[in-house]
C-alpha cells in the first residue's frame, strides 16, 4: 500500500471507501437506531468517538501488543472507550440514552471499530489511526444520518422530533384554510420497521456504484 | 523482555486491565452525580406522565415546577392505611434491600417477582384547588429479564386509571419493552382496578379485550407474554392488600359495596 496523506485518510471512507456501503461493516446498528434523526445523530457520534480514540489508543501500543492476545487487548481498550461513553450520555444526553438502551452498549460489537483496529491501526502511528477513525466513523455517520432523515420522515412525518408532515387533518377554523388546504400525510410504518433500513442502505449501496463503476466487486 | 514472551504478555495484559479498569471507575464515579440527578428528574417526569399531566413541549423547568406545584409525597405505612412520618433521606429502593426495614413477599396471590419489599413507599398525591385529582402509586416488578419500575395513576375515586408509566426496565426493545408505547398506555386509561369485592382484577389479555369484565381487561402485549403477566401481578399485588390497597381504599371509600 502506497503512503496515504492525512486527507486522503480522512476523506477517502466517506464515499469512496465507505464502510457501510463497501466494506459492508457496521449494518447491525444501522438498522436499529434510525427510527429517528436524533438517535442516528447520537449514535453516529458516539460510534466516531470510539473508532477515533481506539485506533488512536491501540496504535500507539502497538509496538508492545503480544499478538496472542492482540484481539483481547483490542475489546478491552475498545469495551472501556464505550462504557465511558455510555455513562457520558447517560449523564448528559439522558433521553436520547433511554431511546437508544442497549445499542450503545452494542458499539462494542460494531465490526467498523474493530475492523479499523485489526485492518489499520495495527500497522500505522497513532495520529494517521485517529484520522482513519474519524474518516470511517464519519463515513458511517453519513449512511446513518441520511438513513434517519428519510426514516423519521416518512415513517412518522417528523424531523429530531418536530412535525415537519401534518400526520392528521387540520383543525377546522371558520373557513381559515391552511397552505394545503385539507392534505395530510398518512405516515408509512413500513419505514419504522428494520426492513425500511436494509431497502435504504441497499438503494445507497446501488446509487454509490452507479456513479462508481469501479466499486462493483467482479465475480 | 521480548513482546511474544510468557513474561511480555502477562505483563501487558495486567498494564492494560489496571489502566482500562482505572478510565472506566473514574467515569463512572465522576458523573454520578449527573447521572442521578438526571433519574430523579425522569421520576418526576414520570409522575406527571402518569397523571395525565405531562404536556408536549414542557422543558425541565416547567416540568420541575409543575411537579413542585401539584404533587404531594405522602409516605404509607405499606399494608395499612397509615401514613408515617420517614426522614427526609429515606429512599423506598434502599429500605426494600434493608433487612430491617422490608418485609418479605409472601401473600397469596399475585406477587411482583421480587423477594421483599419495603415497609413505608411512598405514594404522590396530585392535587388542584386543594382537591385531590388522583394518586399516582409506585409499582415495580419482575418482567422477563429485568425488574421494571413505573407509575400508576388513579384517579380520585380509588378505582378508575388515569395513566400507567414506566421509567425503567431492561425488557427487549420491540416486544416488553413496548410497555413505554403510547398505544400500551392508552389502553390503560379509564379501566378500573378493583372488582365488585374489592379486589384487584386487572388482567392482561391476549387477541383483544372482550367481556366480559372488558373494564378490568387490557391488551396484552404480542411476542411479550411474561412480560404483560409481570406487569398484572405487579399492579395487583402494589394495589392490594399487601400493597397500597388499604391506603387508596381508607382515602376513597371501601369500593366493595358498591353495585
Amino acid at each position: 500500500m502506497a503512503k496515504q496523506s492525512a486527507a486522503d485518510v480522512l476523506l477517502k471512507p466517506i464515499f469512496s471507501n465507505n464502510p457501510i456501503t463497501l466494506q459492508v461493516l457496521g449494518i447491525c446498528s444501522a438498522l436499529a437506531v434510525t427510527t429517528q434523526l436524533k438517535t442516528a445523530i447520537v449514535m453516529a457520534a458516539a460510534v466516531t468517538i470510539v473508532t477515533a480514540c481506539s485506533s488512536a489508543a491501540i496504535s500507539s501500543i502497538r509496538h508492545y501488543i503480544p499478538s496472542s492476545i492482540r484481539i483481547i487487548v483490542q475489546m478491552t481498550i475498545i469495551a472501556s472507550l464505550v462504557i465511558v461513553v455510555d455513562q457520558f450520555l447517560k449523564a448528559f444526553f439522558f433521553d436520547v440514552s433511554k431511546t437508544m438502551s442497549v445499542f450503545v452498549g452494542l458499539i462494542i460489537t460494531n465490526c467498523i471499530v474493530m475492523g479499523r483496529a485489526e485492518a489499520y491501526a495495527m500497522k500505522s502511528p497513532p495520529w494517521m489511526s485517529f484520522l482513519d477513525g474519524i474518516g470511517n466513523g464519519l463515513g458511517y455517520s453519513v449512511i446513518l444520518i441520511v438513513v434517519g432523515f428519510i426514516r423519521e420522515l416518512f415513517g412518522s412525518g417528523k424531523l429530531l422530533g418536530y412535525e415537519v408532515l401534518p400526520t392528521s387533518p387540520p383543525e377546522v377554523t371558520d373557513g381559515a384554510s391552511s397552505l394545503f388546504g385539507n392534505l395530510y400525510y398518512a405516515p408509512n410504518g413500513l419505514l419504522l420497521l428494520a426492513p425500511s433500513a436494509f431497502f435504504l442502505i441497499g438503494a445507497f449501496i446501488w446509487i454509490l456504484r452507479t456513479f462508481r463503476p469501479e466499486q462493483v466487486e467482479h465475480e | 523482555m521480548a513482546r511474544d514472551s510468557m513474561l511480555g504478555t502477562f505483563v501487558v495484559a495486567t498494564v492494560l486491565c489496571l489502566v482500562c479498569s482505572l478510565v472506566v471507575s473514574s467515569a463512572a464515579v465522576l458523573l454520578k452525580p449527573y447521572q442521578e440527578a438526571n433519574k430523579a428528574f425522569d421520576r418526576q417526569k414520570n409522575v406527571l406522565m402518569a397523571a395525565g399531566l405531562l404536556e408536549d413541549g414542557m422543558d425541565r423547568k416547567a416540568i420541575e415546577k409543575t411537579f413542585a406545584e401539584v404533587v404531594t409525597q405522602v409516605a404509607v405505612k405499606l399494608g395499612t392505611p397509615e401514613v408515617v412520618e420517614v426522614p427526609k433521606e429515606y429512599d423506598p429502593m434502599e429500605a426494600r434491600n434493608n433487612p430491617k426495614e422490608n418485609k418479605t413477599i409472601d401473600v397469596d396471590g399475585p406477587k411482583p417477582g421480587l423477594p421483599t419489599r419495603e415497609n413505608v413507599g411512598f405514594i404522590y398525591e396530585i392535587a388542584k384547588a386543594g382537591k385531590v385529582q388522583s394518586y399516582v402509586i409506585p409499582i415495580s416488578g419482575k418482567g422477563l429479564w429485568s425488574t421494571l419500575y413505573g407509575y400508576l395513576a388513579l384517579a380520585n375515586d380509588g378505582d378508575t386509571v388515569v395513566g400507567i408509566s414506566y421509567y425503567e426496565h431492561g425488557e427487549t426493545p420491540g416486544l416488553g419493552g413496548e410497555v413505554e408505547s403510547q398505544k400500551f398506555k392508552n389502553d390503560w386509561k379509564g379501566k378500573e382496578i378493583y372488582d365488585d369485592e374489592g379486589v384487584p382484577a386487572v388482567k392482561l389479555v391476549k387477541g383483544g379485550v372482550s367481556e366480559p369484565g372488558a373494564e378490568h381487561k387490557v391488551d396484552g402485549l404480542s411476542g411479550a407474554t411474561i412480560t404483560s403477566n409481570g406487569v398484572q401481578n405487579m399492579v395487583n399485588y402494589w394495589l392490594g392488600p399487601d400493597g397500597f390497597g388499604p391506603f387508596i381504599k381508607a382515602q376513597t371509600g371501601d369500593k366493595s359495596d358498591k353495585s
